[in-house]
């Protein structure tokens, strides 16, 4: 899809990171916006969105994204309050050790990481996840 | 543990596991393009599995019972992750056929692992994904062996019970309909000249002899192929929005689709059934009267439940359309008619008239002096399709039928 301002609500984006078959877009006023292939729950949104064409809004309206990133099929979220959150796919624990499965998120319920506190920074590679903390 | 497998381990298909990975083990050429494309530590982890695999494979024999190895599975399963992304980025067309190689390779062994440690349905999951998304080595066949085998020893018994009802679309009457002739099996010099004015005509008693006429069936297919898995196309037809497809068991497929009332159509349409399971092969035999040019012949499959459409469209072959179980009911048009095609590139070998609608000489008036070929086909009945001559099928009831497209 082509996506300009229009599509992230007249919001300018900040900042963008793509996955294989997915982008994340973060816009002025730390809101993040998504879109392409939902298929491991890479995009924030639960099972029952197969893909987003048109880049949608993540997260309610007290989540101040500070930093987002992109694996192949998982994604990476970073608040201004040093909470790390992770989506997606999870078969070689890029989201979560504890998971067995692939994390999907509902626009009310987060996982967060719990080992994660005080986290700084946050990169992810394709398969993997980094961040570090205070 | 009680080792149920046994009797189905036969010596075919421990002989095919072995001869597969030593095949594999020993093929230099891919070998030296795996390390194109890969660095060491993954050439050390694709040369380890397939050791361990030829190890633990011996250990099978010798114990006679299970071997665990939890960690060749995951081996394969990180290699196949890796191909299958390789594979599903970009076109299609510019996928190096390594990827597709290596993928087939590994869902191969992947498949001798999880047999041998006990997972049998898994096993012939695995084989069938590598033939639906790989490519072979020059030809080779361990994969289709291995699980035509598997799937022998999976087979049950069943009773023939679903009879095919007709349920008759009448086109409508706005239509200037034309019977398509029939032909009582004409010999291959009368074929020709049957091909010369290049118009539509239906062959009976050409393929009565085929076992797949008194054999097939939704219950046979469902219980002696049922774990294998197909892809299959789930809309209404392929202009709709709403069109995808999906890799589902036959054994799903019959149950939730064919054998009961499902809201939405699902069609395995125009797949290569018989490259994939070949055991199928055995209940069909190929026509003589494809051989009338030496062209490479592509034999699809069709099946799937009443009320399936194509809509109208021209392939780019020749077709001898092969009607083996239910009842089928065809609409076509001359090449040279103007049939509204559609504009989009992937759709130009379509229509955009739809030859059921009640209006649909309102909506393009120049239907009404076009001459509509229309014919029922049921069990027996061969038809011929001339080259890019315009199609609409439908399905009257539970339909399987074979398609041969020559040029």
């Amino acid at each position: 899809a082509v996506v300009s301002t229009q599509s992230t609500g007249g919001l300018k984006v900040k900042n963008i990171a793509a996955g294989y078959w997915h982008c994340l877009a973060l816009t002025e006023f730390d809101v993040v916006y998504a879109w392409g292939w939902n298929n491991k729950g890479q995009l924030g949104l639960s099972r029952e969105n197969a893909m987003e064409n048109m880049p949608v809004p993540l997260f309610e309206e007290d989540m101040e994204i500070d930093y987002i990133s992109c694996g192949r099929s998982h994604s990476a979220f970073l608040t201004k309050d040093k909470s790390l959150y992770l989506c997606g796919w999870n078969k070689y624990k890029q989201c979560s050790e504890d998971a067995n499965e692939d994390i999907y998120l509902d626009n009310r319920l987060k996982v967060n990481t719990p080992s994660a506190t005080d986290v700084v920074d946050v990169v992810c590679g394709p398969w993997s996840t980094y961040f570090t903390t205070d | 543990m009680l080792f149920c497998h046994k009797k189905y381990d036969s010596h075919r298909l421990i002989e095919v596991f072995e001869k597969g990975t030593c095949f594999y083990s020993q093929e230099n050429a891919f070998h030296q393009r795996f390390v194109e494309f890969f660095c060491s530590k993954e050439k050390f982890i694709f040369d380890c599995v397939l050791a361990s695999t030829i190890k633990c494979l011996q250990k099978y024999q010798d114990d006679r019972k299970e071997v665990e190895n939890q960690t060749n599975i995951n081996q394969c399963e990180i290699l196949i992750d890796f191909a299958w992304e390789k594979i599903n980025i970009g076109h299609w067309k510019d996928v190096d056929v390594f990827w597709r190689k290596l993928y087939r390779i590994i869902s191969f062994i992947k498949c001798v692992n999880l047999y041998i440690s006990g997972g049998v349905i898994d096993a012939i999951k695995s084989c069938d994904m590598g033939l639906i998304m790989g490519a072979p080595i020059r030809e080779e066949l361990f994969t289709h062996e291995a699980a035509d085998v598997i799937s022998l020893g999976l087979s049950k018994e069943y009773t023939n019970i679903h009879v095919p009802t007709k349920r008759y679309v009448i086109p409508p009457r706005s239509l200037n309909i034309k019977e398509v002739p029939s032909i009582n099996s004409p010999s291959l010099q009368y074929f020709m000249e049957l091909l010369e004015p290049g118009t539509p005509f239906v062959m009976k008693n050409i393929i009565s002899h085929w076992p797949a006429i008194k054999k097939w069936s939704p219950e046979f297919l469902r219980s002696k192929h049922g774990c294998r898995t197909v892809p299959v196309e789930i809309g209404s037809s392929y202009v709709s929005e709403h069109w995808s497809q999906k890799l589902m068991t036959l054994d799903e497929y019959i149950s939730d689709y064919i054998l009961s009332k499902s809201d939405s159509i699902a069609y395995l349409a125009q797949y290569e059934l018989f490259k994939h399971i070949t055991r199928l092969k055995e209940d069909i035999s190929p026509l003589d009267y494809c051989a009338v040019s030496n062209s490479e012949v592509v034999t699809n499959c069709w099946f799937g439940p009443e009320g399936t459409v194509s809509p109208l469209h021209h392939d780019h072959y020749q077709n001898l359309f092969c009607q083996v179980y239910g009842y089928k009911r065809f609409i076509m048009y001359d090449r040279a008619d103007d049939m509204h095609p559609h504009q989009h590139h992937l759709l130009k070998n379509t229509s955009q008239v739809d030859v059921e609608s009640p209006t649909v000489t309102e909506e393009f008036p120049d239907m009404k002096e076009k001459v509509a070929w229309v014919v029922e086909l049921g069990p027996g009945d061969v038809l011929y399709v001339p080259l890019h001559w315009w199609h609409h099928v439908r399905s009257l009831s539970v339909s399987f039928s074979v398609s041969f497209w020559w040029k």
